[in-house]
């Protein structure tokens, strides 16, 4: 906000002191909102390095489990047989909300059917896949979690930063030449009251 | 005219020379990667094999490898006299051709493209049927079964009350392994009696095992008292494991002990079942198959069992082969190929 537009009366300024009221509450709140989402990002994290671990592990155990399943019946059979499962996988993403952050959260619907459909060595190979399907679910909902958390935290530290550094020093910077306008205008208004009290005194006179 | 059983054991005897040395096994397993192991195979008997264009290639290499030991097979059909003949015919062919008709069951039961369903097949003329691709078509796994009609699988007929009763494919698959080892146990009757129990034993104790298989599948199935009530409509044919200990493998609480209360050489291929192992337990059927094609030609070296033998090593082979193909064009580690082996390296 450039100072040329500025209107120097006493309505403006009440208006942007209570503008200026406003935007420094909605700082505090942002700062707030904004420790808060470090908080959350930083404890997400540890817990995401920790799944990440976890769920690296359970994939080896079910990829060797896979690859023995592939030896024990060749490749042809183990596609013939896992093309054999009449129901997929099915998810619903739904939206969800952490401080106002959006983030998908995915509910599975429907799980394949494997229900005496395998042969036996296939068949734990389709347990362990689905362990481990739902954990990379779940890792993936937590991750974009992350990932749009460190997105609002970003935003939210831009706003904060423009807040304290461009739009409240601006907004002072205004209001404290609207009061040194008024004050100059009341100056001037004082001494033409007091001329020109003087002037009618010495007519009266 | 065929020129008589010692014809046809003296053939095997030399097709035997054909089988890889353990030592082509283990160089095979060190090839590095799929182009090092398809020139170690070219100066093998297996010859020259190209994998083909936009397939996958551990597919192609299956199909190449099913393509040779059909190739051995034939050979060995046509120095078998007369009725042995009918008898490899079915031990080698009608085993083939029930994989087969289990994947295009399997395909029309999730209503596969009948063009995925002829790439999944193993590429061999019909044995028992006249044309799969009419079967790969049908509108159905009933439709496939009714086709059946006038072929050795007609019975499988009887088991669509249970595919109804399952609402599931499994009481198919296994009574198409049952007619077949009906049909092999028949046919073997023609048999020398040496011949005879090694050809029941080598195909039975594969029935007792996928029984057992099937038994420890089916704890977790829904209906379960069920399964338990029409057991011997279920299990049509066993061997030496009876309808009794199929019963207990379904009913009991834990399976440890009850592994380890069977007979030999049952415990012993199924022990990795209690290490949550269960490829372990294919890799020790095809090791006792091996043993027992092997102790075939020890006891009857200058008989039929020959064949029998010489059929078994070579299937065996292509496993190991089909299995270290696909792992090095996954770039598996070697050693998590080879202890699934049959072959000994």
């Amino acid at each position: 906000m450039s100072l040329s537009g500025v209107r120097p009366t006493k309505g403006f300024l009440m208006e942007l002191k209570r503008r200026i009221r406003f935007i420094e509450r909605g700082c505090e709140f942002l700062k707030l909102k904004r420790d808060h989402l470090a908080k959350e990002l930083s404890a997400s994290i540890e817990v995401l390095k920790g799944r990440r671990r976890l769920l690296l592990a359970e994939l080896r155990e079910a990829y060797r489990a896979l690859t023995a399943a592939y030896i024990a019946l060749g490749p042809t059979e183990v596609k013939s047989q896992a093309r054999s499962v009449r129901r997929g996988l099915k998810v619903d993403i739904i939206p969800r909300s952490v401080m106002g952050v959006l983030y998908p959260y995915v509910r599975r619907c429907e799980k394949p059917s494997i229900e005496g459909e395998l042969d036996v060595t296939l068949r734990r190979v389709a347990e362990k896949m689905m362990e481990v399907i739902d954990d990379v679910i779940r890792l993936a909902e937590f991750e974009a979690r992350i990932e749009r958390i460190a997105d609002e935290l970003g935003k939210t530290n831009r706003k904060v930063n423009a807040l304290e550094n461009i739009v409240i020093p601006q907004h002072k910077r205004i209001i404290k030449f609207i009061e040194e306008k008024l004050d100059e205008e009341s100056l001037d208004d004082l001494v033409r009251i007091k001329l020109i009290g003087g002037a009618l005194a010495r007519r009266r006179e | 005219m065929s020129p008589g059983l010692p014809y046809l054991v003296v053939r095997c005897h030399s097709l035997l020379g054909r089988l890889l040395t353990p030592s082509d096994m283990r160089r095979l397993a060190e090839a590095g990667d799929i182009e090092g192991f398809l020139r170690l195979l070219s100066h093998t008997p297996y010859g020259e094999i190209a994998l083909e264009d936009g397939v996958d290639p551990s597919i192609s290499l299956e199909r190449a490898l099913n393509y040779k030991l059909l190739g051995r097979v034939e050979e060995v059909l046509r120095a078998a006299p007369g009725r042995m003949g009918a008898f490899l015919e079915v031990f080698t062919l009608m085993r083939l051709e029930v994989i087969n008709l289990k994947r295009i069951l399997r395909g029309r039961f999730t209503g596969l493209p009948p063009s995925s369903i002829m790439a999944s097949l193993i590429p061999m003329q019909p044995y028992g049927v006249a044309d799969y691709g009419e079967l790969a078509e049908a509108g159905d796994v009933v439709e496939v079964v009714s086709r059946l009609r006038g072929t050795p699988y007609e019975a499988l007929e009887e088991a669509l009350d249970l595919l109804r009763l399952f609402d599931a494919l499994w009481p198919l698959e296994l009574r198409l392994s049952h007619l077949y080892f009906s049909e092999v146990s028949r046919e073997a009757e023609v048999l020398p009696s040496v011949a005879r129990s090694i050809a029941r034993r080598l195909i039975g104790v594969e029935v007792d095992v996928e029984n057992l298989l099937a038994a420890i599948k089916l704890r977790a199935v829904k209906k379960r008292g069920e399964v338990l009530r029409r057991i011997g409509e279920i299990f049509t044919s066993t061997y030496l494991i009876d309808h009794e200990v199929i019963k207990r493998v379904i009913e009991a609480e834990a399976l440890q002990p009850l592994v380890k209360g069977l007979d030999h050489p049952y415990d012993w291929i199924l022990e990795p079942l209690l290490e949550d192992d269960m490829a372990m337990i294919r890799a020790r059927l095809r090791r006792y198959i091996r043993t027992l094609a092997m102790d075939g030609r020890r006891v009857d070296d200058y008989g039929m069992s020959v064949a029998l033998s010489y059929i078994m090593l070579n299937e065996l082979e292509k496993d190991d082969l089909v299995s270290i193909g696909w792992g090095l064009i996954q770039g598996i580690p070697m050693e998590d190929v080879t202890r699934y082996l049959t072959h000994p390296l």
